[in-house]
């Protein structure tokens, strides 16, 4: 058996131009298979870090994937507010037992500002039961304290004490600067691998504050003195969104009730779990779909291999006959051919993992910074070894058709290549 | 045939056999027995008074107490998953079992003694929440605090599968 | 030279004995009909064969790559038309060593290599060269030396950077190692230069000698038949009708 491989290997190794080019077209193939398959799973994975221990997720009306995607993923802009009376009177119904409220709508050098108040510190949780925790200072206090999120720190370079301005809007490049209103950093967040390393968490006040002079979108006047202001005016008076955490989970479907049918303005209520499956639902559609054409290329791939071991097939009746001199069996043939062709999907596959590997340390960052959607390089998973035992099958299933091929052809020709 | 052959032909017919005895022999528990008789029969005299017309939102009917009766019984429930908490890969920590999914607006949520929660011994694949599944195992009524009920049903399961 | 004696008490009397064969294609008419062929242990038969005239049929035959319609092929004390199709191939493997005019050998693979695939299918031969000569290599670089190659570098290097003449001798090392019953040669010097011809017949003729394999060698160039115990036509060997032969 290992004198097959011998020979298989030395007879790939004379042809090396071409295997190679086949071994590249197949190691592209897997890698774009498994990185489909990697970044689904990994993203999926990110999104499941990411919520944990809320109940129900309450804004303004909206479709419940879209209210959860901008509110704990920080994807896409909200679609209003709600006023903070209609927050008061939910988080007053008997059953809730907490709640962090959330103001978006402004951003730092990209990165999502969040207005919230220190419930958020104590209440949001991630990767299911982990609390956040501060790696440096403390949660802000003084108005125009600032926390940011891990990620935030490092790829900005921040310290305690640094200086931000934040911006208006979401926007990346932003010309509506709140330059008159700047913050001090006062502490930083431990990494958790979810969105929440990348806001940046002012208090409530601090958002009605550098609104105060904004009208319709864009600063008008001075900006007033805080001294002469009465802190009345800093109240909230609407916010984003609101977390929800039950003392009384037989109320959950209740508390949705009233909030879906709340009278004074339209809000809706969602359970995180359930909006999660609503999401994979609407994705599982481009998800078959990209897995469809990826497999598609794979069998691009293997059809390249076909087309190399069939070309050469015609030149090496030569070759097979000598083999039958030295006492092969025809099996023996087939099974050179066999072993030609899983030699050249294995080395395949293992190049297209660790192709994989090199694209995922050089895009990982992007895909991190852009979508908080962490991917690290690794040994593939359960569902990845599957994938790739599943191209090696398949490169079997192709290499048959060679292997026959040649299989018959030694039973025919025996020793002397007959025309 | 060799003898390990037979053998396992031999078991695999004893489990084939076995198995419609073993989920069929599950009592379906139905739930209305949940809910406490008196209840019921109020719920049937509001029966005709459901207004579709649209004005004001529908008559809450805190249905609070349980059966004390149902503790302990053992069967299967039929009903849909709403999960209340997930892992890191996709699987259901624990949910509650509720009797129809997405009611339209004119009937109440499910009261409380018809929610049923379920904590599952090993987390659970996720499910399709839109589809209705069997719950089997065993009935329990547990008392709680900070709530407008006393106590509230849970099942210790043994088996969920889908509803055929 | 070897220090070990020839191991000719291991080869049968009567390496290959042919009897009553009879072989057509398919419902064509006969092709060969045979009464008796029969070889001696280390005896050197000259079979005269110009082309066409089914000397390739037959030695397909008698490696087994082919089956006749009737007949009996013993090989030693095997009859091999008793056998399935892959103890054939198993019987080739053990018991002989074939040499042709040319493309004998595998290009890619090293002239070492390429003497080694005679044992490779064979335990037998694999322990008779190991037992012979010390190790497969030792023998490899014996046989190779008796047959005229005594150029070390060129065992390792790929079969296809070699001349016609040394591709020869390379193959009929690979032909004799682990000592096989029976060597058959076909035009195997044809590719040859004329007067490279009688030196390789007589390393290769010797070489059998020493190893105790008979040899049947088949070729259209009389001018080589001296050197041989015997020497038979094909044409009068085969009684089949000559209409049959195309």
């Amino acid at each position: 058996m290992s004198a097959m491989i011998r020979i298989a290997a030395a007879s790939l190794w004379s042809r090396r131009f071409t295997a190679l080019l086949t071994l590249l077209t197949v190691a592209v193939s897997v890698m774009l298979f498994v990185g489909v398959e990697r970044v689904r799973g990994e993203a999926r994975e990110s999104f499941l870090r990411t919520v944990g221990g809320i109940d129900l997720i309450v804004g303004a009306r909206s479709h419940p994937v879209q209210l959860m995607l901008y509110s704990v993923f920080r994807l896409g802009d909200a679609t209003n507010n709600l006023s903070w009376d209609s927050y008061r009177a939910i988080a007053e119904q008997p059953g809730v037992g907490w709640t962090v409220p959330i103001s978006l709508g402004d951003s730092h050098r990209g990165y999502r500002v969040v207005g919230t108040t220190a419930d958020y510190f104590e209440h949001v949780r991630y990767a299911g039961s982990r609390s956040l925790e501060l790696r440096q200072g403390v949660w802000f206090d003084d108005l125009f304290d600032a926390v940011i999120g891990a990620e935030v720190a490092q790829r900005l370079g921040y310290d305690l004490g640094e200086t931000i301005i934040l911006a208006h809007g979401t926007a990346v490049a932003n010309p509506q600067q709140h330059d008159d209103r700047p913050f001090t950093v006062v502490g930083i967040l431990a990494p958790t691998g979810t969105p929440i390393d990348q806001g940046v968490y002012v208090s409530l006040e601090a958002i009605e504050a550098i609104h105060l002079n904004w009208r319709t979108g864009t600063r008008v006047g001075r900006t007033p003195d805080l001294a002469q202001i009465d802190p009345a005016r800093l109240q909230p008076r609407a916010i984003t969104a609101f977390y929800v955490g039950l003392d009384d989970r037989l109320a959950i479907f209740n508390i949705q009730r009233i909030v879906n049918q709340f009278g004074a303005e339209p809000l809706t209520a969602v359970l995180p779990g359930v909006a999660l499956q609503q999401l994979w639902q609407l994705l599982g559609v481009a998800e078959r779909a990209m897995l469809v054409i990826a497999a598609c290329v794979v069998l691009a791939g293997l059809l390249g291999l076909l087309t190399v071991l069939l070309a050469t097939l015609s030149e090496r009746r030569r070759e097979m006959a000598i083999l039958r001199a030295v006492g092969a069996r025809p099996i023996d043939v087939f099974g050179l051919l066999m072993t030609e062709a899983l030699l050249l999907a294995t080395a395949g596959v293992a190049l297209g993992v660790l192709l994989l590997q090199a694209a995922i340390a050089l895009g990982s960052g992007w895909l991190q910074a852009r979508y908080g959607i962490a991917i690290s390089p690794g040994w593939p998973s359960a569902a990845e070894w599957k994938l790739l035992g599943g191209v090696v099958g398949a490169a079997a299933v192709v290499g048959l058709v060679p292997a026959l091929l040649a299989y018959r052809r030694s039973v025919a020709d025996g020793m002397s290549i007959r025309n | 045939m060799s003898l390990s052959t037979r053998l396992v032909s031999i078991a695999a017919a004893v489990l084939l056999a076995a198995a419609p005895v073993v989920s069929g022999a599950a009592e379906e528990i139905d739930w209305l027995e949940l809910m406490p008789e008196d209840e019921i029969r109020m719920l049937e005299e509001m029966a005709g008074m459901i207004d579709h017309s649209g004005d004001g939102p529908p008559m809450e009917f805190n249905s609070t107490r349980t059966v004390p009766e149902v503790d302990g019984r053992e069967g299967k429930v039929v009903g849909y998953i709403v999960p209340l908490s997930i892992n890191e890969t996709n699987q259901i920590l624990e949910f509650f079992l509720v009797p129809y999914f997405g009611a339209c607006i004119h009937v109440p949520p499910p009261p409380p003694n018809q929610l049923i929660h379920v904590k599952p011994a090993e987390p659970l694949p996720m499910v399709n929440i839109w589809d209705p599944y069997w719950v089997e195992g065993t009935v329990r009524i547990r008392p709680i605090e900070n709530s407008m009920a006393k106590a509230s049903y849970a099942i210790d399961p043994v088996r969920i599968v889908p509803y055929e | 030279m070897a220090a070990h004696a020839p191991a000719t008490a291991d080869h049968p009397e009567v390496p290959l004995l042919v009897r009553d064969l009879e072989f057509g294609w398919g419902r064509d008419p006969v092709l060969l009909r045979i009464p008796e062929l029969r070889l001696a242990a280390g005896e050197r038969v000259f079979l005269h064969g110009p082309s066409g005239s089914g000397k390739s049929t037959l030695l397909n035959l008698v490696a087994g790559t082919l089956a006749p319609r009737s007949g009996s092929i013993r090989i030693g004390d095997v009859e091999a038309t008793a056998l399935p199709a892959r103890r054939r191939d198993r019987l080739r493997a053990e018991r002989m060593g074939f040499v042709f005019q040319q493309f004998n050998l595998l290009p890619f693979l090293s002239v070492r290599d390429n003497v080694l695939l005679g044992c490779r299918f064979s335990k037998r031969r694999r322990a008779r060269a190991i037992a012979h000569d010390g190790s497969l290599e030792a023998a490899a670089h014996r046989l190779l030396e008796a047959l005229g190659l005594a150029d070390g570098p060129i065992f390792n290097r790929p079969a296809a950077e070699l001349s016609v003449g040394q591709q020869q001798r390379v193959a009929a090392a690979r032909a004799l190692i682990g000592e096989p019953d029976l060597v058959i040669a076909d035009e195997p010097t044809s590719a040859l230069d004329a007067d490279a011809r009688h030196g390789f017949l007589q390393l290769v003729g010797e070489e059998c000698a020493r190893s105790g394999a008979a040899l049947l060698f088949v070729s259209h160039d009389r001018a080589l038949e001296a050197d041989f115990d015997r020497a038979l036509d094909l044409r009068t060997l085969n009684h089949a009708a000559p209409e049959a032969r195309a």
